[in-house]
């Protein structure tokens, strides 16, 4: 295993470049799209819970069903289009190898999207599934699959010939979440949807779905993300890289089998639970390879992280990651969990997975990745860093909005003296607040679909006179 | 490239033992199980068997109440309330009333899905039938919970019921009974009644119960409940 330090010269890195544009951008484009709506969702969903009549004539907007919609545009809208977008670009660029037949991608990425879109509209009249996470029904799973088995052959036609070489620990991680993902979900809708298992066994295969779906997809790919930004930007290798191919298998290996700590307390067989918070607790071996590894390179170069925008966003990620799976371990103990369990600690930390990590290592990524494709730098950096500014702001609003409140309200519900009226009352200003930090987050997502799509304007705009030029010249 | 190889059996063996491990293993422990009888017997062999004649639990859910508990997961329920009884060590479930004993796998087999939940924004309602039996409770408390809770952050369903004006022809034997002077009672000369979602809903909640023993869980608790 080499220092991923060495880049290919300028030629051939344009030429990778320019190969993956067209699929590039439509992933990126998608990816912004579902994002906003994403961010619409969450807030419709959070003014709901602090005004329940608001928009509840409307059967297509109840509670549950704006939930659904949430967790389904984030998870295959936007996690999964930005993934595409990025994860492509960098496998081209780490194995020096030109995206071929890129068509094949975008018509891959169309079909996805319209698998989407009939979800949203499937679960917006009602057809959801009664599991978090997959609530898309049953008959768009065939759809994606179709969708990510074009991009497997895709992967397969442009990989034919190439002699790879799969030296650095950021590819590892791209592949085995490509590789993981397919799995994952066929996994999940075989014993769910397609032929589904009985009783609480559903309720396992769930549990094994969505943990694997956090940490095998958004997580393995966002970390593949992260080793190769980090030394790339900060200008520093990695520190101590010998470590993290230990990271790499230990993270894999106990997060997945981490998954059934979600079930603590519930009617499963206890060894399931016990084996999953074993796991849990050892996920404490890859966070301090990560520590040394992300945090030890980001934070050594000081006037770097200042000044490189993507850099910011992808340290501030990672150090949000470091504190996700401190607080995955402490969730895992009993003591914890007996309060943790039923309350809003667990949407908190789904969202500082999805916004605190995932989002801010993808908006990194894309603030690198849009200028260098288009060879168009931003002409300020306000706005960027503005949306920094917001985005970092509205997460720890929301996260201690969701943290502090869901602790208050599961100590809450072991006082039995208090009915669930008055802790509901209680937690009013806490829902608030989360009111307050995912607005501000739609905003700074806004504010990132402005950037990005202003970037590529502006290139348009800036391409049309010599673009006229030429023709003019072809004329003469 | 000789590490490729090693590489994608190292990816695919993580993914393949949390299969085997969680839920393999699972569907082999209980993929199998049936109703029992409340309590087992010895049989001549020495094994345990089912008492012959005693019923069988978990009952399977009536057609309507299978249809509610459709309705259940079409409106997004799951999303704020649970339906799992935990152990004593891990919280109030039993003092609160949530049910007379810890739910157990064998609760959930008649059921087409094992709503279990995952969070408690409203209470559990494991055995919210024994605790709320009025019928009529149930379907105010659906077209808007601030009726019968003031202050609830669950939404109102109104879209389950019908306004209708009372004339002759009409049939409102079961239209909603507001309290007196109630805020959300509809203007004179008109009713509300609830649709067939709505009726199905209800009958599936008001059967939400666990009122019976199975030889892995003995109902304790028995003065809990209203």
């Amino acid at each position: 295993m080499s220092q991923p330090s060495t880049e290919s010269p300028h030629d051939s890195l344009s030429a990778i470049d320019s190969s993956i544009n067209k699929a590039a951008f439509y992933f990126i484009l998608s990816a912004i799209t579902w994002l906003t709506l994403s961010s619409l969702f969450a807030v419709i969903g959070a003014i709901k819970t602090v005004d329940p009549s608001f928009l509840s004539t409307y059967e297509g907007f109840t509670f549950g069903r704006i939930q659904a919609m949430l967790n389904s545009t984030l998870i295959m809208g936007w996690c999964s289009n930005a993934i595409f977008a990025v994860a492509f670009w960098i496998m081209a660029r780490l194995s020096s190898t030109p995206i071929k037949h890129g068509g094949i991608l975008v018509i891959a990425g169309i079909i996805w999207n319209i698998a989407l879109t009939l979800g949203l509209l499937g679960i917006f009249i009602g057809d959801l599934t009664a599991y978090a996470w997959m609530e898309l029904p049953k008959y768009t799973s065939g759809i994606f699959l179709l969708a990510y088995t074009l991009i497997a052959v895709w992967g397969i036609v442009a990989y034919r010939h190439k002699q790879n070489d799969y030296s650095y620990v950021s590819q590892w991680y791209i592949l085995g979440g490509l590789l993981w993902f397919p799995w994952i979900f066929v996994i999940g809708q075989f014993f769910i949807n397609w032929v589904p298992v009985r009783g609480v066994l559903q309720s396992i295969v769930h549990a094994w779905y969505i943990n694997n779906v956090f940490y095998l997809w958004l997580c393995s790919i966002a970390l593949g993300v992260c080793y190769y930004f980090i030394p790339k930007l900060s200008n520093t290798p990695i520190r101590s890289y010998h470590m993290s191919a230990l990271a790499f298998w230990t993270f894999v290996l106990f997060a997945s089998w981490s998954g059934m700590t979600y079930l603590i307390g519930a009617p499963v067989p206890v060894w399931l639970t016990t084996t999953s918070i074993v796991f849990a607790v050892a996920l404490a071996i890859p966070t301090l390879i990560f520590y040394v590894n992300l945090i030890g390179t980001a934070f050594t170069n000081f006037a770097k992280l200042k000044n490189n925008l993507a850099l910011k966003f992808i340290a501030f990620g990672s150090v949000a990651f470091l504190l996700h799976l401190m607080v995955k371990m402490a969730l895992s103990f009993s003591s914890i969990d007996s309060i943790a369990h039923f309350t809003m600690i667990y949407e908190a930390h789904h969202w500082h997975l999805i916004y605190g990590f995932f989002s801010m290592i993808f908006f990194g990524a894309f603030y690198y990745l849009v200028p260098t494709l288009l060879k168009h730098s931003f002409k300020s950096n306000f706005l960027p860093n503005l949306n920094f500014t917001l985005s970092v702001l509205g997460i720890i609003i929301l996260l201690v909005a969701l943290y502090v409140g869901g602790w208050l309200q599961g100590s809450q519900h072991n006082s039995v003296e208090l009915s669930f009226l008055e802790i509901a009352n209680n937690l009013s200003v806490w829902m608030q607040l989360k009111l307050i930090g995912l607005g501000i987050l739609l905003i700074a997502n806004l504010l990132f679909a402005f950037n990005i799509t202003a970037l590529l304007l502006s290139k348009l705009l800036d391409e049309l006179p010599s673009f006229s030029q030429d023709k003019l010249n072809q004329n003469t | 490239m000789k590490h490729f190889s090693v590489l994608l059996f190292g990816i695919f063996i993580v993914l393949t033992s949390t299969f085997l491990g969680l839920i393999s293993s699972s569907l082999n422990q209980l993929g199998n199980l049936k109703q029992s009888t409340e309590s087992l017997e010895l049989n001549d062999a020495g094994e345990l068997i089912l008492v012959e004649g005693d019923p069988l639990y978990p009952m399977k859910l009536s057609g309507l109440s299978e249809q509610g508990h459709m309705e259940y997961i079409k409106l997004g329920c799951v999303n704020c309330h649970s339906q799992q009884v935990r152990r004593e060590e891990l919280g109030k479930d039993l003092e609160r009333g949530f049910g007379q004993r810890v739910s157990v796998p064998r609760d959930y087999i008649m059921q087409s899905n094992a709503l279990l939940g995952y969070s408690r924004l409203g209470p559990d309602l494991f055995s919210v039938g024994a605790r709320k039996t009025d019928l009529n409770w149930h379907l105010l408390h659906l077209y808007n919970p601030q009726i019968t809770s003031p202050g609830s952050l669950m939404p109102p369903f109104p879209f389950l019921f019908e306004t209708i004006e009372i004339s002759d022809t009409t049939a409102t034997d079961n239209a909603l009974v507001f309290p007196p002077n109630n805020a959300y009672s509809p203007k004179k000369g008109f009713a509300i009644i609830p649709t067939k979602r709505a009726i199905a809903l209800v009958e599936y909640l008001l059967n939400l119960d666990i009122n019976y023993n199975l030889p892995e869980a003995i109902v304790t608790k028995n003065d809990r409940g209203e």
